[in-house]
């Protein structure tokens, strides 16, 4: 357990170091003014912090609120350490986030008793931020979890997508390029509605995909998220932007729906497009994860296709 | 008593702490006796006041920490003294007239912790 004390007087900073060392408490860094502990505190991860209330430049009031302002140390314990002369601003120390308050000259049995509240109290938070990890694998696991329409064309399982890549011959790999299609604010959609909603969206955008596709060949893939890839019929000469304009008209049909029943408007971007060489050998699966990787994604500006190449693209 | 001998009640982190204090103490105590002389000299009576509360404030939360309550106490004093003839706007003079005794009090007593009493 990390402690940062933090006084203007020096002498009350030993008596701290070795209070808590006599407790068994030895990982402990002391600062002389507030800004000192502000830059410490960034700089490492401080498990309790004890404050002298009455400093001068930036008050132990004025620090407390600063360290409740970052997040990592939204709930960790602070003790504001006063006098009785100081009682006064316990009350302000509070409103800005102290969890308790130790008095000078310090009471040894007090101050014990108070570690031990405050050791409660980051097991107490260390586990709630566990089950919130262990909700939010939850979420992530179900978030990245690939979904299958099997009534819309053109569309495969994610595993035999990916089977269905990496069983390409090198000849038919030439024949194909590799679409990336990501919805943008899809964790939102997540978030924001249910589990269902955002299915039938996912499926409105997966209808939207196999329209576009056809009547070229093509075939394509949720890949989890918010992400779908669509192996393109080089052939067919479908020029990614066009094919885009395709999905956003097919989606804008939807979109006062969407309005009228709450549900954020999904926003529909080109990712990456891998045209296989003919003198490269990267293997099908890699081009698969290169077109997945996310690392780089490709900026497209949303603009909307004007009338006249909306038309020029569905009657193409 | 000579209170800078080791005091076997501390451990010798606490006992370094004291000790150190007690020296820091002996400086401390002629700041507050050079303070009260400008006060009475009225060179700007209430900044030397307010000087001594904080000195007063920081030394009276180690002087307790560290065993010496009789420090502490005389510190309380000083400290609670000042606050309250400058929160109700008292005279410096009248302010000072409160306070000195327990300077000299703490003079004293320092004198005592660093020689033992004369």
């Amino acid at each position: 357990m990390k402690f940062l004390a933090v006084d203007d007087e020096p002498l009350i900073l030993d008596v701290l170091k070795s209070t808590l060392a006599e407790s068994g408490y030895s990982d402990v860094i002391l600062a002389e003014t507030a800004a000192d502990a502000l830059r410490i505190a960034k700089a490492e991860h401080i498990d309790c912090f004890i404050i002298d209330i009455q400093m001068p430049v930036m008050t132990g009031v004025d620090l407390t609120a600063a360290l409740r302002a970052i997040d990592a140390y939204a709930k960790t314990p602070i003790l504001m350490n006063t006098s009785l002369s100081e009682r006064h601003h316990v009350d302000q120390a509070f409103a800005a986030g102290a969890t308790d308050y130790i008095t000078k000259p310090l009471d040894r049995i007090e101050f014990a008793t108070r570690l031990r509240n405050v050791r409660r109290m980051i097991s107490d938070n260390s586990m709630a931020e566990a089950l919130k990890q262990k909700s939010n694998g939850v979420f992530r696991k179900a978030f990245r979890l690939s979904r299958e329409f099997p009534e819309i064309d053109h569309m495969l399982e994610f595993p035999v997508f990916e089977n269905y890549i990496k069983t390409l011959s090198r000849k038919n790999l030439l024949a194909n390029s590799l679409l990336s299609i990501q919805v943008e604010n899809a964790a939102k959609l997540y978030t924001e509605t249910t589990i269902k909603v955002y299915d039938t969206v996912l499926a409105d955008i997966a209808s939207a995909i196999s329209g576009a596709l056809s009547p070229a060949k093509g075939l394509f893939t949720h890949t989890g998220g918010g992400d779908f890839v669509v192996v393109l019929d080089r052939l067919s000469k479908v020029d990614p932007e066009s094919f885009l304009c395709k999905v956003r008209l097919a989606m804008s049909v939807l979109e006062m729906d969407y309005n009228m029943d709450g549900i954020p408007v999904p926003r529909i971007l080109l990712g990456k497009q891998i045209v296989p060489s003919f003198f490269s050998s990267t293997k099908p699966a890699l081009l698969l994860e290169r077109v997945m990787d996310k690392s780089t994604p490709r900026a497209t500006p949303v603009v909307l296709p004007s009338d006249q190449s909306l038309r020029a693209i569905m009657f193409s | 008593m000579n209170e800078t001998k080791v005091d076997a009640r501390f451990s010798p982190g606490m006992e370094r702490i004291r000790l150190a204090f007690i020296e820091k103490l002996a400086g401390h105590a002629l700041t507050f006796v050079r303070l009260c002389r400008e006060i009475e000299a009225g060179q700007a009576p209430r900044d030397a006041l307010r000087e001594m509360q904080l000195l007063a404030h920081r030394m009276y939360g180690v002087a307790g920490s560290v065993g010496l309550p009789e420090v502490g106490e005389t510190l309380r004093q000083i400290e609670t003294k000042v606050q309250f003839g400058l929160r109700r706007n008292h005279d410096t003079q009248k302010i000072l007239r409160t306070v000195r005794p327990h300077v000299v009090n703490l003079g004293r007593i320092t004198q005592a912790y660093r020689y033992g009493p004369r």
